[in-house]
């Protein structure tokens, strides 16, 4: 399908060169790049952007799911700054970005412990770290529901059993708690992710890398900052700046947790989202607070991505 | 497609169905010589899509819709295409995002409070109901007052357009008598509840004997705050004040002095007396239904469809008579006559357009009123909440835990939650979070005034 | 491999093991709660035993023979499947222009657009929903495919392109130099140097489609192809109340193929893994 007939060398080298975008349509491979960027953009102009760009126009709005929108230019986000509960959502928000961390951190354990080569029946345990994330998150935040109930649940009883708690803790009730219960919920439904992308990365250092390392006399800690960290960095930030974005979309397990309450103390920016688009069938609302989900999104992730967009420029110039 | 082959259920489908329910002791009408007879022909070739909601409240209720869709069927010889839902796709998006863009089933069940939102894609049922037989409507007549009064903002007040095939008067109670001998409380004298002071006796009682250590349970989490039993005290206080919205729907009657001494007693029950645990701000009924089966609670106010998890999970304790419900109580001071508010499963049609369409309504009205016949009524009100026709109920009565008595001995005078088309905006997405603010120590009265300013604000657009 | 002092190694197996048996404890102990209740009749689900004192069948029947949860697992397969090949179409060869062509205002123009997949998608569903219908793909496996894209492309994009970028920069021009064509580069060297990483994006494709329930829901009539995880929360949590043993059942049931599948694709994935190792 694609056009493979020769080319004369010039044509063909001419990738080294910087030459502007439609400079280079009128060169060589120019069918190739049109063809390949194709779908990725059609894809991203019809199912993001235009959607996207609507949901700009509609926060001017006040726009009912079924009826006649109307005009109200900055009114919705002047509503939802001053609302009482504008910094209480913020303030979750922030402590439900902490599930990217969690999920890091148990992603790397993970990946690293079964990269090693002594470890046996490694398929198995593979395959058994995906199970969080091959089921919806409703049923996996149902069965915390089951597991964390204060007044039933099994959790509660064994940990007053052992003598940690002495009583339960209601955590639904409590503003800090359900935090960070919604938190380390979606922390452990997602994780797999991050793991996987981590171990794949893991998977492609050579080993002589690591041969090599042994015989200069390098440390675990040594080899691990040498060999390992270099190459598995890129993929890792990749994932954390996919992660930052995606945990906060998360809507499922906090609003099936908690309800967003008590108050408005769990009702964090994605969820708040939900109340206002489908709940109160909101949209210039939704999109509002849409928008400030994106702000905050992008807020958290710009150190990232620069060290991700060094990472790559640095990789792409070496040699 | 074939169609034709479809149509054809095969002796195992039939089977399987009606022994499952028979095995918890009911039955439908689809009895053996429809089973086994020649479907009929009369709606032949007509298809309808049917989108069942009432399923999901538990697994018999869903074989009960199969047996119910299946002796329709067989009986006319249409199709039904059903679509097993969750009441989250009518409170979330996929109901609106569908019926918006065209996709649109003939018929279906859902809450009726609810469907305010769809009303202008729904077809008026009232000469269906004028043409029915009296012998099914006269029982069911006593619901249409209520389906006016809940529809009471809509010009079309009286259209019928969803017409209630259950209800789930909200809420009783249930309690489980021996923790009555324990706390040396004699039931027959106590029972039912007389009012809100009597019922504060009856807990003192259960928590200084140490019965249990928090013996009831109010509810904050928001799908249980706006519809159990908080409603029910408001309206002993004052019945035009007693919904959420005024009675054209252009105010809240929430800042009110009735919801302001209903919702401190509520409130004064978690934080003055303790009767109600820590997790009150998140609680739900169906937790604490779970919790009077571990004998953790010794009285809570809970909807019938609780009945079903009594059953399943302590069919002996049921039996014997250990679990017995009663009917929901006024406020000290209120009227006795008019404590309930109910919530009603109803079916709707929804508007038709092209040649078939007169036929494909008919189609659905025939369905709508095999859900009516006594025998499915009967079955439907054993599994889940009251069936809608009155005359079955005697025949229910009698069972130990005395649920068709305690239900409906409070229905003289039930309210119902108004229809509007933000009602689940109203009802529960707003309110909540003021309630749970006064359970966690914020004062009452201001709560209630800010809630009923933001639901003004709405009703003005 | 090089002789490493015992001390080391020992420090080096102890990690390895508690990180191991860390993460396992993680899954495995609310697993196995899970799989016990499953057994357990419908009186002892809130028992907090962890064996069932009656070992029952009720919920495995009820999800066998009469929701025939089976039926759905095997559309859950199709559509996860679907999503994942379709995934690599659009992204693999956008995320190779952009990771490795050398194109000014390239950078600029990648965050540009991809701004727009911070979009919160749970406000895409209703125009989604509205032009599938327009269009015809609602109710079917495609519609349903291109749907879940909207999870998968952001994150494909993403680390493909930064997989590609960090590859030597003369990898083309060599193959080049050895009489392939553009596509020939990138259709004989990149992409089998790709492989890991595209098998692990396959399978994370693959999850996504599999446990997917709010695309699946919105977008699929009882007539359609419904997934399992929509049957799962319509018949054990969608109601007030929550079918406890059901929904363990259906848990294992809709959990296990997925791991399984991995276990078993095992050997490819090593020896795709292989290749690069060497």
């Amino acid at each position: 399908m694609i056009d493979t007939k020769p080319r004369t060398r010039e044509t063909q080298f001419v990738s080294t060169r910087e030459v502007g975008l439609w400079g280079r349509m009128l060169q060589g491979d120019r069918w190739l790049i049109i063809l390949f960027l194709l779908p990725t953009l059609a894809f991203l102009i019809f199912l993001l952007w235009l959607p996207f760009l609507q949901g700009i126009w509609m926060s001017f709005h006040n726009w009912p799911f079924i009826g006649k929108p109307k005009w109200v230019g900055l009114q919705n986000y002047r509503d939802f700054v001053t609302a009482s509960y504008f910094w209480t959502t913020i303030r979750a928000t922030l402590i439900y970005s902490l599930s990217t961390v969690f999920q890091l951190g148990i992603a790397l354990i993970a990946a690293l412990a079964l990269n090693q080569k002594f470890i046996p029946l490694k398929g198995i345990w593979w395959g058994i770290m995906l199970m969080p994330y091959a089921m919806p998150p409703v049923v996996t935040g149902a069965i915390w529901m089951y597991l964390l109930d204060p007044n039933l649940g099994m959790v509660t009883h064994y940990l007053i059993k052992l003598g940690i708690l002495s009583e339960p803790i209601y955590w639904a009730s409590d503003p800090t708690w359900a935090k960070w219960v919604i938190t380390l919920v979606v922390s452990w439904t997602f994780w797999p992710f991050m793991f996987l992308i981590i171990l794949s990365a893991l998977q492609s250092i050579p080993e002589s890398y690591y041969e090599l390392a042994e015989v200069y006399g390098a440390n675990l800690w040594q080899r691990f900052r040498t060999v390992t960290w270099p190459h598995i960095r890129g993929a890792v930030l990749a994932a954390f700046i996919i992660r930052i974005v995606w945990n906060l979309e998360k809507i499922d397990q906090p609003f099936q947790l908690t309800g967003g309450g008590p108050g408005y103390e769990t009702s964090v920016l994605s969820v708040l989202t939900y109340r206002f688009a489908f709940l109160s069938g909101d949209f210039g609302m939704a999109f509002t607070v849409g928008i400030f989900l994106i702000a905050f999104m992008m807020i958290l992730m710009i150190p990232f991505l620069r060290r991700f967009q060094i990472l790559i420029t640095q990789a792409g110039k070496r040699g | 497609m074939n169609k034709e082959l479809d149509r054809t259920y095969s002796r195992r489908d039939f089977l399987k169905i009606t022994t499952a329910l028979a095995a918890v002791g009911l039955t439908t009408s689809l009895t053996p010589d429809l089973l086994y007879g020649e479907a009929g022909t009369d709606l032949k070739g007509v298809t309808i899509d049917y989108w069942n909601m009432i399923g999901v409240q538990n697994p018999v209720v869903k074989q009960l819709s199969e047996s119910i869709i299946k002796a329709f069927e067989q009986r006319t010889g249409a199709k039904v295409n059903t679509t097993w839902d969750t009441y989250g796709s009518i409170i979330g998006p996929k109901y609106r995002t569908n019926f918006l863009a065209g996709k649109i089933p003939t018929v279906f069940d859902a809450i009726s409070s609810w469907t305010g939102q769809l009303r202008s894609f729904l077809r008026p049922l009232n000469d269906f109901v004028g043409e029915w037989d009296s012998e099914t409507k006269e029982p069911v007549s006593w619901l249409f007052p209520l389906i006016k009064v809940q529809n009471r903002g809509f010009s079309d007040a009286d259209q019928i357009y969803d017409l209630p095939f259950l209800v789930i008067p909200q809420a009783p109670v249930v309690t489980r008598l021996d923790h009555w001998k324990k706390a040396g409380l004699d039931f027959e004298k106590n029972w039912p509840i007389k009012d809100t002071d009597h019922f504060l006796e009856l807990l003192k009682a259960f928590k200084d004997q140490k019965v249990s250590e928090y013996p009831y349970e109010v509810y904050g989490k928001i799908w249980d705050a706006g519809d159990t039993q908080l409603n029910g005290w408001v309206r002993s206080l004052d019945i035009e004040k007693s919904d959420f919205l005024n009675a054209d729907w252009t105010r809240s009657n929430c800042d009110s002095e009735p919801w302001i001494r209903g919702v401190q007693f509520y409130v004064d029950l978690f934080r003055k007396y303790h009767y109600s645990s820590p997790d009150s701000p998140q609680s739900t009924d169906e937790d604490a239904v779970e919790q009077l089966i571990r004998g953790q609670k010794s009285i809570v106010h809970a909807d019938i469809l609780n009945r079903g998890t009594f059953l399943k999970r302590i069919p002996k304790e049921v039996e014997a008579g250990l679990i017995q419900w009663g009917p929901h109580f006024p406020m000290a001071g209120g009227t006795t006559g008019s404590v309930v508010f109910q919530a009603m499963a109803s079916f709707s049609i929804t508007k038709q357009t092209g040649p078939d369409a007169e036929i494909k309504e008919r189609a659905a009205w025939e369905f709508i009123k095999e859900w009516f016949r006594a025998e499915n009524q009967i079955a439907l009100a054993k599994s889940s909440g009251l069936s809608a026709r009155r005359d079955v109920w005697d025949g229910l009565k009698g069972a130990p835990d005395h649920y068709i008595e305690a239900v409906t001995s409070m229905l003289n005078n039930p309210g119902v939650w108004s229809n509007h088309p933000k009602s689940v905006d109203i009802q529960y997405n707003l309110f909540a979070p003021h309630i749970q603010q006064a359970m966690g120590g914020a004062d009452v009265a201001t709560e209630l005034k800010a809630y009923a300013e933001e639901v003004n604000k709405i009703l003005k657009t | 491999m090089a002789q490493v002092t015992d001390r080391s190694s020992f420090v080096h197996k102890t990690l390895a093991y508690a990180g191991l048996i860390f993460v396992l404890s993680l899954i495995l102990i609310p697993y196995s709660y899970i799989a016990l209740t499953a057994f357990k009749p419908p009186g002892e689900v809130f028992e907090v035993e962890w064996l069932p004192r009656e070992w029952s069948l009720e919920a495995w029947r009820y999800t066998f023979k009469t929701v025939e949860f089976q039926k759905y697992i095997f559309n859950s397969f199709i559509a996860g499947l679907g999503a994942a090949i379709l995934s690599i179409f659009i992204a693999v060869p956008g995320a190779y222009i952009f990771g490795r062509k050398q194109l000014r205002g390239k950078e600029i123009f990648f965050y540009i657009i991809t701004v727009a997949l911070l979009f919160p998608y749970v406000l895409l569903i209703v125009p989604i929903t509205i032009t599938w219908i327009r269009i015809g793909l609602y109710d079917t496996l495609p519609g349903l495919w291109i749907a879940y894209q909207i999870f998968i492309i952001p994150f494909a994009l993403w680390i493909l392109r930064g997989f590609f970028a960090e590859l030597p920069p003369s990898l083309e021009e060599c193959a080049m130099v050895y009489g392939c064509t553009q596509f020939q580069a990138f259709y004989r060297v990149m992409l089998p140097l790709a492989r890991p990483v595209i098998v692990s994006l396959l399978f994370m494709t693959f999850l996504i489609g599999w446990s997917d329930f709010l695309f699946s829901n919105m977008l699929t009539t009882g007539e359609g192809p419904r997934t399992a995880s929509v049957i799962l929360y319509v018949t054990a949590v969608g109601g007030e109340r929550v079918e406890w043993e059901v929904l363990m059942v259906m848990t294992l049931m809709a959990g296990i193929p997925p791991v399984l599948l991995y276990i078993l694709a095992q050997k490819q994935l090593m020896k795709t893994f292989a290749v690069r190792r060497r």
